[in-house]
């Protein structure tokens, strides 16, 4: 063998243990990096927030909307995943198709953040079956595997930067893209023409969001509307299964954290207490004479230190009562 | 509690024989921003959060008027009977003033609970997620509480009515605490 030949050889069998070398070097490299530069959280929101709010579509393409189960399921989209991995730096994430059965294609989602050196893989299962149980077209298959991908990825992102840091970007981009009441007859009839143009009816329409009417469409019911578009564009519905006739389903819940009036107290004239007063009522006992036992036994309780904050006010009446005998 | 500790509800100040006293949350405050939890996230949380508390606090004395209460509030209550009822826990103390007189901090702890005959000092979250600052919290209200070795743990209750629960053991939470409050004592030096 000449040294040609030997060298064609050598150089068409990959050293496994050089490739592992080489990608643990590059591996150690990101990580100490992303350890020498590590990120500022507050840069992170600032310049999250300002990517999804750029304007009302980015901030639109930030939601999505799927109907489950006679509910309509909003939440965080693919796009603003994207924006948080971007924002967020120090981090490799991707996805790929890593199993295509005879009816399910799987895609696995991977977030590895560099800097605390957390990895996040997520498996997402999609069919790939009609409902006569036809096998799609490779075509469809791979549009499918492609949702399948974007969405195991924004799972990924999602579990991998936690929710405190990106649930207020949602919301301000949920702000953006709806607007306020000043807005909402324009925007509702701008997303009316759009989905319209899609195939689904404003009957069809009003049935989904589960309003009454057009005009009952208001700035929640929007955001839900312009989720359930960029879930149409992100291939993670159909116009046929988002505008499916829901019949009488409760509207869906509220997006945002609802304002709460404080919680009022029945009408009592008892003193606020916020410990039981163990010493006390043992000294109580003492002095009217009674066994503990007996005091426990009223109280089904074991002994003094178990009795509930919420009986304290009881016992009090049960010893006076004992007194007064 | 201390007879000579006054709350001001409306400043949330704590004066201890009419001297301030910062409070737990207050010298944990600078450690909530390094946390990551940005503070116009914290704030709009916390009026949600103190009316949860709130009716926790009136059902733990068998005073909450439930028929008045707010829709919104009640999967958190759910929430709190549930774990109450999964440990079998009695509640044996509720919002407790508390003050360390030698270090000169004050706070008020959720709930203490009875748990298979041993109280445990239990804080309620009704955040997103639980804040990495309970541990050191509930390590400041231990010691001021004058049980430094109690038992701690969060509860994180949820807008399903579900919950999720934690014990607190890490022995550097009150060394965090500690730290904090050195910080805060240099920064306010006539504050305490």
């Amino acid at each position: 063998m000449n040294r040609e030949q030997q060298e064609r050889e050598t150089s068409g069998t990959p050293d496994v243990g050089a490739l592992t070398v080489i990608a643990k070097a590059e591996l150690d490299q990101q990580i100490t990096t992303a350890r020498a530069y590590p990120r500022s959280l507050k840069r992170f929101v600032n310049e999250c927030l300002e990517m999804a709010t750029l304007n009302e579509q980015i901030a639109a393409g930030c939601i999505y909307a799927l109907p489950r189960d006679g509910k309509t399921i909003e939440g965080p989209s693919a796009r603003l995943a994207e924006i948080v991995a971007s924002a967020w730096g120090n981090c490799r994430a991707g996805a790929r198709v890593v199993d295509e059965g005879s009816d399910f294609i799987t895609a696995q989602g991977v977030f590895h953040d560099l800097e605390r050196n957390v990895a996040i893989t997520y498996e997402v299962r999609r069919r790939i079956t009609d409902k006569n149980g036809r096998r799609f077209k490779a075509d469809m298959i791979g549009v499918t595997g492609n949702a399948a991908c974007s969405i195991a990825l924004r799972n990924a992102v999602f579990k991998g930067v936690p929710k405190a840091f990106w649930s207020d970007i949602y919301e301000a981009a949920r702000r953006a893209a709806v607007g306020d009441i000043k807005t909402l007859a324009n925007k509702r009839k701008d997303a009316l023409d759009f989905v319209q143009k899609m195939g689904a009816t404003p009957d069809m329409v009003v049935a989904a969001l589960g309003v009454g009417g057009i005009q009952d469409i208001g700035l929640d019911e929007l955001a839900t509307l312009k989720g359930i578009i960029t879930a149409i564009r992100d291939g993670e519905t159909t116009v046929e299964q988002a505008f499916a006739p829901r019949g009488t389903e409760a509207p869906q819940a509220k997006g945002q954290k609802p304002s709460t009036s404080a919680p009022q107290a029945k009408a009592t004239a008892q003193a606020e207490v916020t410990q039981v007063p163990v010493a006390a009522i043992r000294s109580a006992i003492d002095s009217i004479g009674i066994p503990e036992s007996e005091f426990c036994a009223h109280f089904e309780i074991g002994t003094i230190e178990e009795l509930p904050l919420s009986s304290v006010a009881a016992a009090n009446e049960y010893l006076a009562g004992l007194r007064g005998a | 509690m201390a007879p000579d500790l006054h709350f001001d509800e409306a400043s949330h100040t704590y004066r201890l024989g009419g001297v301030r006293l910062p409070s737990v949350t207050q010298v944990l405050d600078p450690l909530q921003e390094l946390d990551g939890i940005p503070r116009h996230i914290l704030e709009a949380a916390a009026a949600f959060g103190t009316n949860v508390h709130a009716a926790c606090h009136l059902w733990n004395q068998g005073v909450l008027d439930e028929e008045q209460l707010d829709p919104a509030l009640l999967p958190y209550l759910t929430a709190w009977r549930k774990f109450l009822d999964d440990v079998t826990g009695v509640v044996v103390g509720s919002e407790v003033r508390v003050v360390n007189r030698q270090l000169r901090y004050a706070g008020t702890l959720d709930s203490l609970v009875r748990i298979k005959g041993v109280h445990e000092l239990v804080d309620i979250k009704a955040t997103a997620a639980i804040p990495r600052t309970v541990g050191p919290q509930t390590a400041a209200y231990a010691h001021a509480l004058g049980e430094p070795r109690i038992k701690r743990r969060v509860v994180q209750l949820r807008g399903d009515g579900t919950y999720r629960t934690e014990r607190l053991t890490d022995s550097s939470d009150w060394n965090l605490f500690l730290s904090a409050l050195n910080v805060h004592n240099w920064r306010h030096p006539h504050a305490a």
